[in-house]
């Protein structure tokens, strides 16, 4: 029996842009924000710039606040720029790759009206993964431990793209109410023209309520005295034990020394 | 309430924070402190490693937040308005560092703006301190690339960069070599004599005994006595302020 393949350039396009889109997009929000996350807080603690940052006379949240959008704005314009670089390429590298001339790649279902929906997945999707990395770098002391500490999150963001490798997943309400996973159907659906608006709404909706919490939470976090003092011990998990029990470290004298 | 007048430029009363260790239970870090600080004056906190002086100086800059008691820098109290706190004060310890990729002159001017220094005036307060610490040949040299005798004039320029009326050194000398040291005690008694209210924590004896107008002796979290250092020598008969200091850190017929 010979096997042939009867797909459409349109086809084989779309399933190369639903492969590589979802996964680009997520590891480089991820790497984006990746180096910003632990020089911020690690790096600053390990360059002893944090006390300093500490004694300046504004709100201690204004601090928070501008280390959390740098954080965000970076890791959100790595997204966009690679959305963009992937547009770009798709006339001069993705045609030849699947034997088609420029003109296919128009069946690909992108519409003009999906482009925004898809940047605003992808900069809410920045909102979360700068407050995942926060909540973790900030209680490193230097930007090896900082790495350390970050590199589960990897995992956790890179495993629901890796899970929809499968082109047959059915995108669905239920795995749109998934964070991460919810940007990932949104990106792959939007790129071959199959995102429904109750799909695109359910999946912004769920990475927008995430992507709140996860930045109150971060918020709260990051603005607890010992983690402020910079006289934490351990990580996020014994550092909440201590504070649901209400139990403060001592104060190192130099913690930063 | 007071007013924002009527109190020294620094006033701390029964200014307390506790902690709680899972292996050594409640930890009293600095108890019922009470001290006060005047204008063109240097308040010595003097105490051995551990003693509460950096508990006690990081409450009164707003980086800790006392468990009970109250601290007034400027008449403004410390929980209820840090901000206005931290702008009245320079904070300067070993472990502020700066940042390596700024210029002293930008050092200076972040600082200086951030902490709410008039705008119009700005250029010519960067220009003073670039002048007044001996910064001129470096002013526009990366940090990193200065020496740390340069780096450290540049973090008592940061310090005083908005012209805070109150100034907190908290072991500033720890990291310095004599010749900075001294350098840095010189600095710290100009202040003084325009006029700053000026809180020095050390551990070294000679330093307190050199710089200091009155001494807190402070032990386990509490201030066993402040006064000057003829008062603290009429107090308990001693000369020299080791002596001072054993004396009540270590009553006679305590175990060593």
């Amino acid at each position: 029996m010979v096997r042939e393949d009867q797909s459409s350039p349109e086809d084989r396009t779309r399933l190369l842009l639903a492969l590589m889109v979802p996964i680009f997009t997520v590891v480089i929000v991820a790497l984006a924000s990746f180096y910003p996350a632990i020089d911020t807080t690690a790096g600053e603690r390990e360059r002893s710039t944090w006390e300093t940052l500490m004694t300046l006379s504004v709100p201690r949240r204004t601090v928070v606040w501008a280390k959390f959008l740098q954080v965000a704005t970076l890791g959100a314009t790595g997204g966009l720029l690679n959305l963009v670089a992937l547009a770009l390429s798709l006339r001069w590298i993705l045609a030849p790759m699947v034997g088609d001339d420029a003109g296919a790649l128009g069946g690909t279902g992108l519409t003009l009206g999906v482009i925004p929906v898809l940047l605003v997945g992808t900069a809410l999707l920045a909102l979360l993964v700068a407050a995942l990395m926060l909540v973790f770098t900030v209680f490193a002391r230097s930007f090896k431990e900082g790495q350390a500490m970050v590199s589960p999150i990897y995992m956790l963001l890179i495993l629901p793209p890796a899970l929809l490798v499968q082109p047959d997943l059915e995108a669905s309400l239920t795995l749109a109410l998934i964070p991460v996973l919810s940007t990932v159907l949104l990106l792959r659906e939007g790129l071959t023209g199959d995102l429904t608006p109750l799909l695109a709404m359910t999946s912004l909706g769920s990475m927008l309520v995430t992507a709140i919490a996860a930045t109150a939470f971060a918020q709260w976090v990051m603005g607890r005295e010992e983690v402020l003092a910079g006289s934490t011990e351990g990580g996020i998990v014994p550092f909440l034990r201590r504070t649901l029990r209400r139990t403060p470290t001592p104060p190192t004298a130099h913690p930063h020394r | 309430m007071s007013t924002l007048t009527s109190r020294p430029p620094v006033l701390t009363e029964g200014l307390s924070k506790h902690y709680y260790d899972e292996g050594r239970g409640e930890i009293r870090a600095a108890d019922q402190v009470s001290l006060h600080c005047e204008a063109g004056e240097i308040l010595g906190i003097l105490g051995a490693n551990g003693a509460g002086k950096t508990t006690t100086l990081r409450m009164l800059s707003t980086l800790l937040t006392p468990t009970s008691g109250k601290a007034w820098v400027m008449g403004h109290e410390v929980r209820e308005a840090p901000e206005k706190v931290r702008s009245h004060l320079g904070f300067y310890s070993a472990s502020t560092a700066l940042y390596p990729k700024l210029t002293p002159r930008e050092t200076v001017r972040f600082f200086a703006e951030v902490n709410g220094y008039p705008r119009q005036q700005l250029d010519a307060r960067v220009d003073t301190l670039i002048t007044r610490f001996g910064l001129t040949d470096f002013a526009d040299s990366r940090v990193e690339s200065l020496s740390s005798g340069m780096k450290q004039k540049v973090s008592m320029a940061r310090t005083v960069a908005h012209d805070p009326p109150v100034l907190i050194f908290d072991e500033p000398t720890v990291a310095l070599d004599v010749l900075n040291a001294l350098e840095l005690r010189q600095i710290i008694q100009t202040l003084r004599s325009e006029g700053k209210a000026i809180l020095f924590s050390t551990h070294i004896m000679s330093e307190a005994e050199q710089l200091c107008d009155r001494i807190a002796i402070l032990h386990q979290g509490r201030i066993l006595a402040i006064d000057t250092l003829d008062g603290l020598r009429a107090m308990t008969g001693k000369h020299y302020l080791e002596e001072i200091f054993v004396h009540f850190a270590r009553p006679e017929g305590t175990p060593a």
